[in-house]
């Protein structure tokens, strides 16, 4: 059986690559995945650049600081980095649109980021030529151009019938067409594997997310060679095939990827920037403001404070109450922010959920967010950034509001600096991207969605096989 | 019965010196031939003998090489469209628009025709002449079988009235009934004045309908000759003509 | 004719297919027109919850508050309302906030602040009009004549219908005629539905109208084309051959050429402005007080005779030195503006030579959500925060309480005019190519006329 399936395979291959349209086509393919690999390169080289020199300066500008009162240095902020992994060279994702830094301060989160998006001009709306969009969009329609008549047009000519009125199964047959347009598929998928390994080789860590890649763009093909071979199975005549597989592929890669979002967006509204800001302030004002000297939660701090020192007057603490104080106002402005933009992110991935739970509906968008997740370019892991960074955001202010405490007297608070060494201690770490684990949910979830579409692709192909040997008279 | 004499008179398709090759193969060389109204012209041919191109050359759908063809006087090099309008042509394969009725289709190719709004009677009076029911007319053409749709182009040449009827392969997937139908129809029509030149391999279609006979072999067309009576009765004779033409070739 | 449009529309995937366009016109109108509805609720909601703010801040009723305090707290929302036309196509509206907040301090750390949206959905792209128009509709014409002339020899009536028409152009330029006709209403009715109900004005709807009848046209005669002009071409090889067309021109080109332009025209400043600005308003701190005056009498001479500064803090330096800021940062953000206005510039140029560009501009330039609405707005609120400056300035200055009526007085933001854009490279661009298609169809049939050069047509 499988000699034969392979005997089947080599000739379909053979016929596949003698195709008038398989030479131009694999030549387009090929080009448009290396210009897409060259414009990626270069962009990240940029990016890296850009990084490199952003963070050197900010670097610089930190440690260059004169001496200082500490909440100058909270109001001089600090530039975070999201670093550019291996596998996003191929896969941008969301990151077009997001930009890989953001901009700390006090008392602010999420300020400006500069992204592309914002900056482009129309041509953004026709999409990206990114290697990613090459294998997931274009690949598929190649495949269908070189697949559409493995079956249909044998049937016009009476071949198909010829052939299976003198074998005993269909199967062999069939087999051996969706390998021999698989096998086209994972030619394509190459330059991806080459990029896997460097990752792989250079960054062991991302072995697992290489892995989950590799399978979803390998389970993709499959599928796209199934739906071919059958809908090529089914079709009256070539021409029928090739129109139901480019409508095909016109629902599942074009409209329902862009459909889909939309309708999520709808469903699961997010609040605008300027209106969680405004929300968080009024939260804000309900809990104290650290301004007004008759706030009763502010008194309440004092009076408290007071007692845990066991003095009379704030002038009489051993600490600066000043300093005390800004922290527990960052404390309270922090948290009332966070519930903000956490009420934002938590929209945003049941918006995502949405998206996610309907990709069932189509390969070619699971194949999406395993894509992106495993790259590292997806939403959870621009939001993990963001996360990070407030964390960062705060651990710093909060370091130096505690120089404030300890390190100024309450007496001429304002009037008082810190010496240009102190800013050296306080913590900058740089972001660390989340492991392969992080992105183990969603992407296995899409990757089973994959697989489920993989084995209904088979059991396609095994009902085709029975209609045919049904039709052929075996 | 036609004669030759009528023939020589006024013919309504004359070929003169007609050489025809696709790129550089040949495929017709020298070709001559008239056909007078009401008289039937069958030439035979095998396979890829070129008959069917020598019949889109009477139509002017390819460009004639050398040679002069006038059909109805008209010069089809020089007013292709002109020549057409004398001419009703029913294809190897006929096929109609499956969307379409009968009478739907008919309407639409007498429009195409130029022929503006013609009254239903006379529509369903073509139909029956062809031996299709106003029923049929009124069904969608994707119900029909082969013969069906072939009478349905029958029809379009009569409602055309038009003096040159051009078939190719005519009794090409027929049963024997439906060709005897048409042979009928076609003598009807000679009768009434039509010529006709009908290209086919097919000997008994033949037999009962043409008044004259050509063989056309390695492009060239073997002269014509008047069918003898005997053969009209008997394959084997008609069957020993064609392969004598076959070695005089 | 009538027989044209019956033969396609009782053939059903044909009255499929039109109806799945008429649908996702339909839906892409409503799903646009519900997303600007939720973005001026947007704008409401933020300009009730900041009026509360002022409110619970109390300027307005105080008299003796000192200008910097006010200055300070007082936000003023600035909002980019969607055009009449912005549900066409959503552009950058996607990803651009529709409201912002701007006060007293330096206006460059304010400017750039961005909106949360979902980036998956935004990288997803928008289905909205203008998609549909400028990607599916090109589709579906190639579905409706990519087999003109090939689906009538494959199905064996070639030969016939040769043999019947009196004048093959007429005949296949009618048949063409039906398919474009039949298209541009599948878009076009639900435009003009839309419109209708929407009272948008009807002169630039029939602007579009035209616009659109250009570029279906474009594809329609293309697609018929490629059959006329080879007409040994088998059905599946004319659909292959335009399906490449189709994703050349809306897929492969255009992003090929977005990636060119963010190489050539580097716009990568925003960082840098941001930066630079925060460092300079921080090290003001630190630095002389004549550091950030001189600078700023520079400017504003009128106000060097004013009180000088002598303690630790005051709010006219604390602005000043806001403003130094901004001016010290003016060179790059000018860089940054004309940046951008020239990639606005190179895609309208693009349009010139792909029609799929230049039917976007065309969108865009009627929707107006594209970058150089992005612009007219940044530089109306740059107006807006110098009239705002201007009107604190006197109280700050000469240290004058802000009263309740300095406090009415205040400025506020209005959104740029609309002034409708007529893109003049996105019409050439259609005219040309919808022209030139026309052009091939053409001659394509008078060659097979005047020379009968089907030779081989009917095989
Ligand atoms: N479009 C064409 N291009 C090249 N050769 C052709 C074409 N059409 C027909 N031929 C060749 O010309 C010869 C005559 O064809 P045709 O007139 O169709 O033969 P038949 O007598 O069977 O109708 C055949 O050998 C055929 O292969
Ligand atoms: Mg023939």
């Amino acid at each position: 059986m499988t000699h034969l399936i392979t005997a089947v395979a080599g000739n379909e291959w053979r016929i596949l690559v003698r195709e008038r349209t398989f030479l131009p086509g694999a030549i387009a393919l090929l080009l448009l995945l290396l210009v897409s690999l060259a414009i990626t390169l270069e962009r990240y080289q940029a990016v890296h650049e850009k990084q490199h020199e952003h963070t050197a300066r900010a670097d610089a500008d930190w440690q260059a600081q004169p001496d200082r009162h500490p909440h100058r240095v909270v109001h001089f902020g600090d530039y975070a980095f999201k670093p550019v992994g291996p596998l996003a060279h191929f896969e941008w994702g969301v990151e077009a649109h997001t930009g890989q830094s953001i901009f700390l301060e006090g008392h602010r989160q999420n300020a400006a980021n500069f992204s592309d998006a914002s900056e482009s001009t129309a041509l953004l709306y026709f999409g990206q030529l990114t290697p990613a969009f090459v294998l997931q969009t274009l690949l598929p329609l190649a495949l269908i151009f070189f697949g559409y008549g493995a079956i249909a047009r044998e049937r016009e000519s009476g071949l198909l019938h010829q052939i299976l009125a003198g074998s005993p199964s269909a199967a062999p047959l069939l087999l051996g067409k969706w390998l021999a347009l698989a096998a086209a598929g994972f030619a394509a998928l190459l330059p991806l594997a080459l990029l896997a390994l460097v990752a792989v080789v250079t960054t062991p860590e991302h072995a697992l997310r290489v892995a989950m890649m590799l399978a979803g763009y390998g389970v993709y093909v499959l599928i796209w060679s199934g739906l071919i071979v059958t809908v090529s199975g089914l079709a009256r005549n070539a021409h029928g095939a090739l129109l139901g597989l480019l409508a095909l592929w016109i629902v599942l890669c074009i409209a329902i990827p862009r459909v889909l979002p939309e309708l999520a967006g709808q469903r699961h509204p997010a609040p605008t920037h300027v209106e969680t800001q405004l929300l968080a302030e009024a939260a804000l004002r309900e809990v104290g403001d650290s301004h007004n000297p008759d706030d009763p939660y502010f008194n309440a701090f004092r009076t408290q404070t007071l007692e845990r020192y066991g003095v009379e007057r704030v002038e009489d603490l051993p600490i600066n109450y000043g300093g005390l104080v800004m922290a527990e106002g960052e404390r309270l402005t922090s948290e009332a922010y966070a519930q903000a933009s956490e009420r934002v992110f938590g929209q945003h991935a049941r918006q995502n959920l949405w998206v996610d739970r309907f990709a069932v509906v189509s390969p070619h968008l699971a194949l999406l967010q395993l894509s992106r997740s495993a790259a590292g370019t997806d939403t959870e892991h621009y939001i993990h950034f963001l996360r990070a960074s407030e964390a960062r955001r705060y651990a710093m202010v909060q370091a130096l509001n505690e120089l404030h405490t300890y390190e100024i007297a309450f007496q001429n608070d304002r009037d008082q600096r810190l010496g240009a060494a102190a800013w050296d201690a306080i913590p900058r770490p740089e972001y660390a991207p989340p492991d392969a684990r992080f992105a183990l949910a969603r992407s296995s979830g899409a990757l089973s969605i994959l697989l489920g579409w993989l084995l209904a692709t088979g059991a396609l192909l095994s009902w085709l096989t029975r209609r045919l040997e049904r039709a052929h008279g075996n | 019965m036609a004669d030759s004499m009528t023939a020589q008179a006024c013919p309504i398709v004359e070929v003169t010196n007609v050489s025809f090759a696709y790129d550089s193969t040949p495929v017709l060389e020298d070709i001559s031939l008239a056909v007078a109204p009401g008289s039937v012209l069958a030439v035979l041919g095998g396979n890829g003998a070129g008959k069917s191109t020598l019949l889109k050359l009477m139509l002017g759908l390819l460009p004639l090489q050398s040679g002069r063809i006038r059909i109805d006087g008209v010069d089809v090099a020089a007013q292709p469209d002109e020549a057409r309008r004398h001419i009703a042509y029913i294809p190897e394969s006929v096929a109609v628009y499956p969307q379409l009725t009968g009478l739907e289709n008919l309407r639409y190719f007498l429009e195409l025709a130029g022929h503006r709004k013609l009254e239903d009677a006379r529509l369903l009076a073509a139909l029956e002449e062809a031996g299709l029911t106003a029923a049929d007319g009124r069904a969608r053409a994707s119900t029909y079988s082969k013969g069906m749709r072939q009478k349905l182009i029958v029809a379009l040449a009569l409602a055309r009235e038009v003096p040159l009827l051009l078939l190719d392969e005519p009794a090409s997937g027929l049963d024997p009934v439906a060709t005897a139908e048409l042979s009928r129809l076609i003598r009807r029509l000679a009768a009434s004045g039509v010529a006709t030149v009908m290209v086919t391999h097919d000997l008994i279609a033949v037999a009962e309908v043409a008044d004259e006979l050509c063989f056309l072999r390695a492009g060239r067309l073997q002269q014509d000759r008047q069918l003898p009576e005997a053969a009209r009765q008997d394959v084997a004779t008609l069957r020993s003509l064609y392969l004598d033409a076959a070695e005089q070739a | 004719m009538a027989t044209e449009f019956r033969l396609l529309l009782r053939s059903r995937l044909t009255l499929a297919g039109l109806m799945i366009l008429f649908a996702a016109a339909g839906i892409a109108l409503w799903l646009g027109h519900t997303e600007m509805q939720r973005q001026h609720a947007e704008i409401e909601r933020a300009a009730a919850l900041q009026a509360e703010q002022r409110t619970h801040l109390g300027y307005a009723t105080q008299d003796d508050v000192a200008a910097g305090s006010v200055g300070y707290y007082t936000f003023h929302e600035v909002a980019d309302p969607p055009g009449p036309w912005s549900f066409l196509a959503v552009g950058n509206r996607q990803v651009m906030p529709p409201v912002q907040r701007i006060r007293l301090l330096g206006l460059e750390a304010q400017l750039y602040e961005g909106e949360s949206r979902n980036p998956e959905r935004a990288v997803a792209g928008a289905f909205d009009f203008a998609f549909v128009v400028v990607f599916l509709l090109p589709l579906l014409a190639i579905a409706l004549a990519h087999d003109l002339l090939p689906g009538e020899r494959e199905r064996g009536r070639l030969g016939l219908l040769q043999s019947l028409a009196q004048a093959e152009r007429s005949f296949w330029s009618q048949r063409l005629l039906a398919r474009l006709l039949l298209l541009f209403a599948s878009v076009g009715l639900p435009l003009i539905g839309a419109t209708l109900i929407l009272q948008r004005p009807v002169t630039s709807l029939l602007a579009l109208l035209v616009g659109i009848g250009l570029y279906t046209t474009f594809w329609t005669a293309l697609a018929g084309w490629i059959g006329l002009r080879w007409r040994n071409l088998s059905s599946t090889a004319s659909a292959m051959a335009l399906l490449s067309i189709w994703v050349t021109l809306v897929m492969i080109a255009p992003t090929f050429a977005n990636a060119a332009l963010a190489r050539s025209v580097d716009a990568d400043l925003g960082g840098e402005i941001a930066l630079e600005h925060r460092r300079k308003v921080n090290d003001a701190w630190d630095l002389p007080k004549s550091a950030t005056f001189e600078p700023f009498f520079a400017s504003y001479p009128e106000w060097r005779d004013t009180a000088p500064v002598t303690g630790r803090f005051h709010w006219k330096w604390y602005y000043a030195f806001h403003h130094v800021a901004d001016e010290h940062v003016a060179p790059k953000v000018a860089r940054y503006r004309d940046a951008l206005a020239q990639r606005a510039e190179a895609t309208r140029m693009l349009g010139v030579v792909l029609p799929s560009v230049a039917m976007q501009n065309l969108f865009d330039g009627l929707a107006d959500n594209g970058i150089d609405r992005v612009l007219a707005q940044r530089s109306a609120i740059r107006a807006f925060h110098t009239r705002l400056r201007h009107h604190f300035y006197p109280y700050l200055f000469d240290d004058l309480p802000f009263d309740h009526s300095a406090h009415a007085a205040m400025p506020s933001f209005e959104p740029p005019q609309r002034t409708p854009r007529q893109d003049a490279l996105a019409w050439i661009g259609l005219g040309a190519s919808g022209l030139l298609a026309l052009f091939l169809v053409v001659r394509s049939l008078d060659r097979r006329v005047r020379r009968a050069a089907a030779r081989y047509a009917l095989r």
